[in-house]
């Protein structure tokens, strides 16, 4: 045993001063190889190295404004003075606690520089170029002069004037415009780098977010001569910036100011398009917010209060809300039925104060019933039994199959990211989401727009100008072009869409008409449907009374509907949260836009 | 042992309490000084980076000094279970990895995060060594095959991370057990021979930017402003410190940012660009003054297991340092492998230190058992 391990230690120390020698011998490579780079050709590797005194220094782009349709200033670019700490003209030692020390010092002359600065400086001291400019803070004008006399005693900082992003409308359209926020780390995983390496905000929501490849622009560069030190000597060359693409939206500025004020203070939201092409002409939801809060980054205590306000004023009520459509669906729950061939305009259903099916009973909203209805009057007076019955007959594959090329529960595909598609229910859909079979109880339900379907009031508003142009479809847009937005027609026997637009006239014009009080409020023709969506599930026997419900509860108002008539010029839906009756909240708002637009436009004196 | 000459009373009781080793303690404290100021030229004086790098010394230091006290028994036997975790561990890399810059490495243990192919640097000698001093030396095939497997299965997982830099590292460190251990010359001769032939093959295996990364190694100037860059701008600076160097902080490469990763991966370049070929001699004298105890230390070392070990820990050093410094000079392609004790930060430092702890714990064998030395 003792000797087995002799003789492993001989065979060990053996291979170890061979391993020795290879160490010397690969030194000994390692040494010439730097002799030969570091003696036999230094001057070469000296000349190269003096060559390397050719800065390349990015110029940030000038923002693509943003612009109404009729040329107002949405979103615009404003000189700015910032604060900026150039680290290799600091003197020495360059250290963070040195600036930081300097930074307390300006507290007292600068009214912006606080601790969120020092953080924020902290956390990028290692990432950033020690040879570009940081900016620290933004400073008033007036700060800024002050500075400039004796910017002598502090080097390494200087004062610099830079474009940024201002909204001059305020709050007005904010949802649509959207806001730019500071680019994060994150952002650079999917950004062009090399193309934001000067820009410090991007996108984040609105056609600012959705064009931001538009609006961006390209960055220049300049190439700048410095000295051993890193100190610009002179300026050699320079491949300007080219400025980002204006946007001109099909908004129109008057229009969405006047929609946001008949809102006021209301959870809601008003759609308006234009059906002859898509544009979108008003998108406003409110509570609004002010996208400037997001610009000034001091401003955290604005930025948080938005996030946290119940009333969501961040949330686009008009894309990203999902509401049930209520009784806005029965004129198409009318032309599926008419188109499948169950009903014709001539059908006359009875219908009275309920409906009964498999021991469950369905109340209509009005509590004696409507008596024998025809289509036409079933959507003039929104009769709920009429639809009932014609839902069930239909079953709920034919109804998703009709709902689906309106882009009823799909996304309607607008220029604006994170739009909900809502919900168009069928079987194979509450298979997968809730693993239950479909009830025809359910497909009553559904016929007045209610259970699991779900839309957005743009969806209805899309969705409604399809209808008003007889099938012919647009894709919703913001942001106007020359291009064509067709989508593929739905495809409807014409007497069918005329029944139907009829009875959406009758809605407005009938002595019975839910909409007839708003008629007046349009000196042109006017069609739509009225809706009221149910938020809470009531007792069978009670009576719905407002009273009862708190806010929260109470039935959300809605609104479809399109002038004029018979060369339709705008399609508008409206939602708000907890209105109560559609007719009496939601429908005079709808006709108080088309009037103003219709105005505007010169289509009615 | 003429070692012995040099030693103190008190420092001999000093020693013999904490089993550090006061040669190999000089060398690392020499280099850890050494380094430091290097790392301050390349942060551009900015001491947050300096505090940040001793912290992460003091720690690996800390960590070097528990392993140097356990015994070194406790190596041999714990071995092959940390071998078959650090296994274990890369396959659920494999599995449930974190993708980070498109390569699957780390693991996320919800408190923190790491990569598991540096538990392999040193359980996969540690792992042969023991599995090798198990029968007389020189082995047998049946052994060396059983090394063999149980050096390709964990290789092939990281190289199929992909991370080729760390996967040559581990090759490295198991082979030179083997090779220590008495793998015969003609089977050496015929393994290169079989790589010389493997070569074109596994070049089709290569992911592309490993690929890109050889390729620009040959010929960096066809590439100056994409991958070449690093390169070019290293060997520019290497160069233009000529024999005594541009000065401390004066080096135009380094603190005009025209030398990339200067802190960590390109430190060389900075020392040979600010201190010339004096700079890169005293470093290199440093090295080898390290590297000639770990060489006496396992010529020292009571068994075949602490032979081995000690050997392969003193080589995987050395191949660090060659590796690093061929890659800066242009004389191997760029594979991320940090300069020892002279780099920034680093889980490698962690694994070093570490390695030098085992080296000291197999020497003070001599200490704990001095009546069985030799």
């Amino acid at each position: 045993m003792i000797q087995n391990k002799h003789q492993n230690r001989n065979q060990v120390q053996t291979r170890l001063i061979i391993a020795l020698l290879v160490v010397f011998v690969l030194f000994v490579g390692l040494i010439l190889r730097m002799a030969w780079l570091q003696i036999t050709h230094h001057e070469k590797y000296q000349e190269l190295a003096d060559g390397n005194r050719i800065r390349v220094e990015p110029i940030a782009p000038i923002r693509g404004r943003i612009l109404d349709r009729g040329g107002q200033v949405l979103a615009d670019n404003q000189t700015v003075y910032i604060l900026e700490l150039h680290r290799d003209e600091l003197p020495r030692p360059r250290s963070l606690h040195s600036v930081l020390d300097k930074l307390d010092e300006f507290k007292s002359s600068f009214s912006s520089v606080d601790d969120r600065v020092a953080v924020r400086l902290q956390q990028q001291w290692r990432r950033m170029n020690r040879h570009l400019p940081f900016t620290l803070t933004r400073i008033t004008e007036e700060e800024a002069a002050r500075f400039s006399v004796d910017s002598w005693r502090y080097p390494g900082f200087s004062v610099n004037a830079v474009a940024q992003r201002i909204y001059p409308q305020g709050q007005r359209a904010s949802h649509a415009i959207g806001y730019v926020g500071r680019i994060t780390i994150e952002d650079l995983r999917t950004l062009d780098v090399e193309n934001y390496r000067n820009t410090d905000f991007v996108g984040r929501s609105g056609i600012e977010q959705s064009y931001e490849s538009e609006l961006h622009g390209q960055t220049g560069l300049r190439y700048v001569e410095v000295d051993a030190r890193g100190r610009q000597i002179r300026e050699l060359d320079r491949i300007a910036s080219q400025s980002g693409k204006d946007l001109i939206l099909s908004i129109d500025l008057e229009l969405q100011n006047f929609a946001e004020d008949l809102l006021g203070d209301r959870k809601g939201a008003i759609v308006a398009l234009d059906p002859q092409n898509g544009d979108v002409l008003a998108l406003a939801s409110t509570p609004t917010f002010d996208p400037n809060a997001f610009i000034a980054h001091m401003d955290n205590d604005r930025y948080q209060q938005l996030i946290r306000d119940p009333k969501k004023p961040l949330l686009n009520r008009a894309t990203q809300s999902r509401y049930p459509p209520g009784s806005t669906i029965k004129p198409f729950m009318g032309l599926i039925g008419l188109e499948s061939g169950l009903i014709t305009p001539a059908t006359k259903k009875y219908a009275g104060p309920s409906f009964e099916y498999k021991g469950m009973v369905y109340r209509d909203w009005k509590k004696e019933g409507h008596g024998t209805v025809d289509l036409d009057l079933a959507i003039t007076q929104s009769c709920d039994v009429f639809f009932y019955e014609l839902a069930l007959d239909m079953t709920i594959s034919r109804i998703d199959a009709g709902l689906a090329p309106f882009g009823i529960g799909e996304k309607t595909g607008i220029d604006l990211q994170s739009e909900s598609s809502g919900v168009r229910p069928n079987p194979a859909w509450k298979r997968r989401v809730q693993n239950k079979p479909w009830y025809p109880g359910e497909t009553i339900i559904v016929g007045i727009g209610q259970g699991y379907l779900l839309t957005t009031p743009l969806q209805l508003a899309s969705a409604t100008a399809t209808l008003a142009m007889q099938g012919k479809r647009y894709r919703p847009h913001i942001v106007h072009t020359e291009d064509d937005f067709s989508q593929p027609s739905v495809e409807m026997k014409t007497e069918n869409w005329k029944a139907v637009i009829h009875a959406m006239s009758h809605v407005m014009t009938a002595p019975t008409g839910t909409g007839r009080r708003s008629a007046p409020l349009v000196r042109s023709t006017i069609a739509g449907k009225t809706g009221t969506a149910q938020v809470v599930a009531f007792a069978k026997d009670s009576k719905y009374n407002a009273s009862n419900f708190s806010e929260e509860q109470l039935d959300h108002a809605l609104f479809v509907g399109f002038a004029p008539v018979s060369e339709p010029k705008i399609a508008i839906a409206v939602l708000i949260e907890n209105g109560g009756h559609g007719g009496e909240t939601a429908a005079p708002l709808a006709a108080l836009v088309a009037d103003f637009w219709l105005r505007k436009t010169g289509i009615t004196p | 042992m003429s070692g012995q000459l040099f030693e103190l009373n008190a420092m001999n009781r000093w020693r013999w309490r904490f089993y550090l080793d006061p040669w190999l303690l000089l060398g690392i404290a020499a280099l850890a000084i050494f380094g430091s100021l290097i790392v301050y030229s390349a942060a551009d004086g900015d001491t947050i980076f300096i505090e940040a790098h001793w912290i992460k010394l003091a720690l690996a230091s800390l960590l070097m000094i528990l392993a140097a006290q356990c015994p070194q028994r406790w190596y041999s036997n714990l071995a092959l279970l940390v071998y078959l975790v650090g296994l274990a561990l890369l396959i659920a890399v494999m599995l449930f990895g974190e993708i980070s810059k498109g390569a699957q490495r780390w693991l996320d243990l919800g408190f923190f995060r790491f990569q598991p192919s540096e538990i392999m640097k040193l359980a996969m000698p540690a792992a042969l060594a023991w599995l090798l001093s198990q029968n007389q030396l020189p082995p047998k095939w049946t052994t060396i095959i059983l090394a063999a497997i149980m050096l390709a299965i964990p290789v092939a997982l990281v190289a199929k991370q992909p991370d080729l830099g760390t996967a040559i590292l581990i090759v490295a460190s198991g082979g030179i057990v083997i090779f220590f251990a008495g793998l015969a010359w003609r089977v050496i001769a015929g393994l290169l021979l079989a790589v010389a032939v493997a070569a074109p093959i596994a070049w089709n295996h290569l992911h592309e930017y490993q690929q890109k990364r050889v390729l620009t190694f040959l010929n960096p100037e066809n590439d100056p402003l994409g991958s070449g860059y690093h390169i070019i701008q290293s060997k520019i600076a290497i160069g233009s410190g000529g024999l005594e160097g541009k000065g401390w902080r004066n080096g135009s490469q380094t603190q005009l940012d025209f030398l990339p990763e200067s802190h960590t991966d390109f430190i060389f370049s900075v020392l040979a660009e600010e201190w010339g070929l004096v700079g890169v001699l005293v470093l290199i004298a440093l090295y080898l003054f390290v590297i000639a105890r770990g060489f006496y230390i396992a010529w020292q070392a009571r068994d075949a297991f602490g032979q081995l070990m000690a050997g392969a820990i003193t080589m995987s050093f050395f191949i660090y340092i060659f590796i690093n410094i061929g890659m800066v000079s242009g004389v191997l392609p760029v594979v991320g492998v940090p300069l020892p004790l002279i780099s920034y930060g680093g889980t490698s430092l962690v694994t070093l230190m570490l390695g030098f702890g085992i080296l000291m714990s197999i020497h003070a064998e001599h200490k704990r058992n001095p009546k069985r030395s030799m």
